[in-house]
């Protein structure tokens, strides 16, 4: 079911040649930002050979030059494809400005910038949210990891036009006060030490315990792969799940998780 | 200026701002602004580090507090206590370890503490004069003079009170910040601050025991997770003005290559490119965020001079180490006659261990923020590396200075929290671009890397070739010894031949010698063998080389571990007993070998298709012994386990030892699994995490630490782990399958 005439073309960069691109179908957060993206497609990489492919949706925006029909993909997944940027563009990439309208930690936020900046640097350079942060710019290593509608998406390929319309969360809107069940288990765990990758370790954490409350170590190590703790300590990464996972069990701490994914639409 | 936090919050700035942000002093002093001017204590040798006299110089570190007796301690008349770190937070946990330190001195608990990341200063320099963080030193280096600047705080602070009350001093105890009267009744430190301020400074101030002590030694929470946990924390990458332009480089892309000219009007074109720059390192575009800068460099035009360089690949560097090797080079160690015993009876052994170049790959990439107005640098840097005034070429105040044009007095050096360091940022190239361009632009910029830029144009673990030999007696045991290796030098960068030998010697660099940084772990290895000889060629190659955590023991520790595995199997004796027996005057390595084989159930059952494998490495005077437990999964190694026994002298923080272990562990176990930076038409092929893979969570295993301490100093905590990790899990492919891996990265195939 692709839009007519484009031929899908995405490079993977773990070799993988079985790329199976689709429109709107299968996971509803699939659908839902789907939707949103007039111009833009879902996809899904299968035998991926990176094992540690996220439950975040692949996102992209076709691009058509001269002779050659590409796929500039923003990849929710941690295995993911060559940015079109990557090969020397024979046509200037910057899209043109695109006026943005979302919900971000649950503010009205307009912008105005090229519409293919990715929503991480929207964040971090145009709204000065820097709790967000860069490390690789292929969606490799997971430290630019928000919400989008609810689903854990890396920033750095999601190109801006993609939020339209979106309700984002970032580190810093994750909970008013820094109290999430996820950011207090961190904490009770003494999980981070140089810090840099955490932001995205916990908007990951904090999205998988919506979808699976009480998580096994395996829906652990498949849902946290996309994120590289570089200072190494999983250990107690794992231990702070199970401990977020008890602490949401409790009455007091339901509301908060609710809140954050009552208004999806 | 740097952010306060109430005590006991942590801090996400605690960038500390010297100097010109602070209100000017008054002239003479006044009961707020009384600096105490400590005379220098001679050479601060006993001390480890200098009280310098303060003046009211720019630069300064921030003095008007109210009682300020060293450059590590400040109380406020509001009772705000302020410890300043002198060191680098990359996730070692210095930024509580070292307050932890200051406070079990001050009795005050360390939830009412707040710190700050010192400037660049003289008073945070080292014996050595350098501002430094690296060598897993900061808390063995700290250990004295920290708690002496909490122990003589609170003895002045404790006179004060002994004045108010009008009782002698020793009438008083001084427990959770306060001074407490014999009748119960507490003045908290900040009332006493400004009276203390005024008292002299006490000599040779007593410690306390180490039954006396109530922090040190426990796991307390880290100062820095809770702003850590909601992003806000500020790294280099974060840090600076808001209306700092973005700058990425475009920089040679074969080592040793030049820009020969280039066309700036595509970059220019790119909408948000503000100019495109020359600077040392190469062409730099500027622009109003990271996404235009990125997009205008890769529309700019660039003609390289590739040079020489170009003709550089993993062959012909293979080549080079191996023909090193055998040409022979300087001695590092030479024990008995080890020729003679070579040519002697017994059984003979020999390997070659061949090891690649690494990347650090710090999770946040390289990056620096400078602005340089009415004569003045600022520079927010995440940098383990601020002052060393006419040594290694200078710190970063010196590089900035130097690229901005200005003298050291004009920098204001200001360090972040790092994401990462391992190393990278004790370098000074980010430094220089920052510093260079803001000179040029005349507004702040930051310079910041990408991660291809960062993993290409890095300053590598160098690649080495080693070749060892050894003669086993009728008993099995190693009765000669010879290891010759080969690979580049760092010190030969960092302190070039022309340097006068008593400055080299400062760093245990002979002149035309041997560099300790190649041969450490090698030259200084434990075990009991008569004859024994250690021989290092260095390498004369254009690859930036610098320092990888625990940097020679991480090739060292994997081949002297693999080595003497291959003994003990050729001998026919367990690994383990094998060690202990050639450790007989080594009591800390055994206790930590023994700790590790009672943990990990040495000489038990495994599971099937399961094998264990050992290793014991002393470095940065501190001693791990590992035991890791493997399988081969579909051609693929497999880590399931790993036990680690470390004595590190005094265990400051239980919690952060453990992290850190682990840490180091994941790290090299990293390496060993995947890390390789190949070398094709003199440029490293790889460029991001798709093709330089780091361990992830579902192939980490279980790691399990035990604390063996002893002794009454501290030793390193941040790389003792690493070393041990790859020789533990070879060895233990070795016990599973039969196939002796000696090169790295693991390929079983």
């Amino acid at each position: 079911m692709s839009p007519a005439g484009l031929e899908p073309a995405a490079y993977c960069l773990g070799g993988s040649r079985s790329i199976h691109l689709s429109y709107g179908d299968d996971v509803s957060a699939e659908t839902r930002i789907a939707r949103r993206l007039n111009l833009h497609w879902v996809a899904r990489v299968r035998n991926c050979r990176f094992p540690h492919v996220s439950r975040a949706p692949v996102v992209g925006r076709p691009l058509r030059r001269r002779g050659d029909r590409r796929l500039e993909v923003g990849a929710g997944c941690a295995s993911n494809f060559t940015p079109a940027r990557f090969q020397k563009p024979s046509l200037p990439t910057h899209g043109s400005d695109l006026m943005v309208r979302f919900v971000l930690n649950g503010r009205t936020q307009e912008v105005d910038v090229p519409e293919d900046t990715p929503l991480l640097w929207v964040l971090r350079d145009s709204l000065k949210l820097t709790g967000t942060k860069f490390g690789c710019g292929i969606s490799q290593c997971g430290a630019c990891t928000v919400h989008v509608d609810g689903q854990a998406v890396r920033s750095c390929q999601l190109p801006i036009s993609a939020v339209q319309g979106a309700r984002v969360t970032t580190i810093e809107g994750l909970d008013g006060g820094g109290e999430h069940p996820v950011q207090r288990a961190w904490v009770e765990e003494q999980v981070p030490q140089c810090g840099y990758c955490q932001s995205g370790q916990i908007m990951s954490a904090a999205a998988l315990l919506r979808e699976i409350p009480a998580p096994t170590d395996d829906d652990i190590d498949r849902f946290m792969a996309g994120n590289i703790y570089r200072c190494g300590a999983y250990g107690p990464i794992r231990r702070a799940i199970h401990r977020a996972a008890n602490l949401a069990g409790q009455p007091a701490t339901v509301a908060e998780q609710v809140g954050e994914g009552a208004e999806d639409g | 200026m740097a952010d306060r936090h109430a005590p006991g919050g942590s801090p996400a700035n605690p960038t500390a701002a010297a100097g010109p942000d602070r209100e000017a002093a008054s002239d003479g002093p006044s009961r707020r602004t009384f600096i105490k001017v400590v005379a220098v204590a001679g050479a601060g040798l006993t001390l480890g580090i200098s009280y310098y006299a303060f003046g009211r110089r720019p630069g300064d570190p921030p003095t008007d507090a109210t009682f300020a007796p060293n450059a590590f301690l400040r109380i406020d008349e509001d009772g705000a206590i302020t410890i300043v770190v002198g060191k680098s937070e990359m996730g070692q946990g210095v930024a509580t370890a070292l307050p932890q330190l200051v406070a079990e001195e001050l009795e005050v608990p360390l939830s009412r503490v707040a710190f700050e990341f010192a400037p660049a200063h003289p008073a945070y320099r080292d014996r050595m004069g350098v501002q430094a963080t690296g060598g897993s030193t900061s808390v063995p280096a700290g250990w004295v003079p920290l708690r002496r600047a909490g122990a003589t705080a609170r003895l002045m602070l404790r006179e004060a009170a002994a004045r108010r009350w009008n009782l002698r001093a020793d009438r008083i105890e001084m427990r959770e910040g306060q001074a407490v009267h014999p009748d119960g009744s507490t003045l908290p430190y900040g009332e006493l601050a400004a009276e203390a301020a005024l008292l002299p400074v006490p000599e040779d101030v007593p410690l306390k025991d180490a039954t006396e002590f109530r922090l040190i030694g426990t796991s307390a929470p880290r100062l820095d997770v809770p702003a850590k946990t909601r992003g806000e924390a500020i790294f280099g990458i974060d840090a600076g003005p808001p209306d700092a332009l973005v700058a990425v480089v475009a920089r040679p892309p074969v080592f040793g290559g030049s820009v020969r000219s280039f066309d700036a009007s595509p970059a220019l074109a790119v909408p948000g490119v503000h100019q495109v720059v020359r600077i040392a390192s190469g062409v730099a575009v500027v622009a109003d965020g990271y996404w235009a800068a990125i997009k205008g460099r890769d529309a700019l035009d660039v003609q390289w001079e590739h040079g020489p360089g170009a003709a550089l690949d993993d062959a012909e560097i293979s080549r080079r180490l191996e023909a090193a090797v055998s040409e022979g080079g300087r001695v590092a160690r030479d024990d008995g006659d080890v020729e003679a015993a070579l040519a002697g009876p017994g059984r003979r052994s020999q390997a070659t261990y061949r090891l690649p170049y690494l990347a650090h790959a710090t999770m946040e990439p390289m990056n620096c923020t400078a602005v340089v107005e009415n004569g003045r640098c600022t520079v927010w840097a995440p940098s383990q590396f601020q002052d060393a005034p006419g040594l290694l070429g200078g710190g970063g105040r010196q590089a900035a200075a130097a690229a901005a044009g200005l003298d050291d007095s004009d920098v204001d050096f200001r360090t972040t929290y790092l994401g990462g360091g391992f190393g990278r940022r004790a370098e000074r190239d980010f430094v220089l671009e920052a510093a260079e361009l803001a000179a040029k632009l005349g507004r702040a910029v930051r310079v910041v890397w990408s991660r291809e830029d960062d993993i290409r144009h890095d300053f590598y673990r160098p690649a080495s070739h080693h070749r060892l030999e050894a003669v086993l007696d009728e008993g099995g045991r190693p009765v000669a010894w010879k290891h010759e290796m080969a690979l580049q030098s760092i010190m030969d960068r960092l302190a070039p031949s022309w340097i006068p030998g008593f400055a080299l010697s400062w760093f245990g660099v002979t002149p035309g010698g041997v560099d300790p940084t190649s041969v450490e772990g090698a030259s200084n290895h434990a075990y009991r063998i008569p004859n024994t000889r250690v021989v290092c060629a260095n390498v004369d190659l254009p690859i930036p080389v610098g320092f990888w955590r625990s940097v020679g023991n991480t090739h060292n520790g994997f081949v002297v571990e693999s080595f003497v595995d291959e003994l003990a199997h050729a001998a026919g004796q367990d690994p383990l007993e094998y060690r202990v027996g050639l450790l007989s005057e080594r009591p800390r390595h055994r206790a930590v070998l023994e700790a590790v084989a009672a943990a990990a159930d040495w000489g038990g059952s495994v599971p099937e298709g399961r094998a264990k494998g050992i290793a014991v490495v002393e470095s940065f005077g501190s001693f791990v012994a590992e035991v890791a437990e493997v399988s081969v999964d579909a051609g693929r190694p497999r880590v399931h386990r790993v036990w680690c026994a470390i004595d590190c002298g005094v265990v400051v923080n239980p919690a952060i030892v453990r992290a850190q272990v682990e840490s180091a562990v994941v790290y090299g176990l990293t390496a060993a699994l995947y890390g390789r930076i190949n070398i094709e038409g003199g440029r490293p092929v790889q460029s991001n995490f798709h093709d330089y893979p780091m361990l992830r969570i579902d192939e980490a295993p279980e790691v399990e630490v035990v604390l063996v301490p002893s002794g009454d100093a501290p030793g390193g905590v941040g790389e003792p782990g690493l070393p041990p990790i790859a020789p533990a899990v070879t060895n233990a492919l070795f016990a599973l399958t039969g196939r002796r891996i000696r090169e790295l990265p693991i390929e079983l195939g």
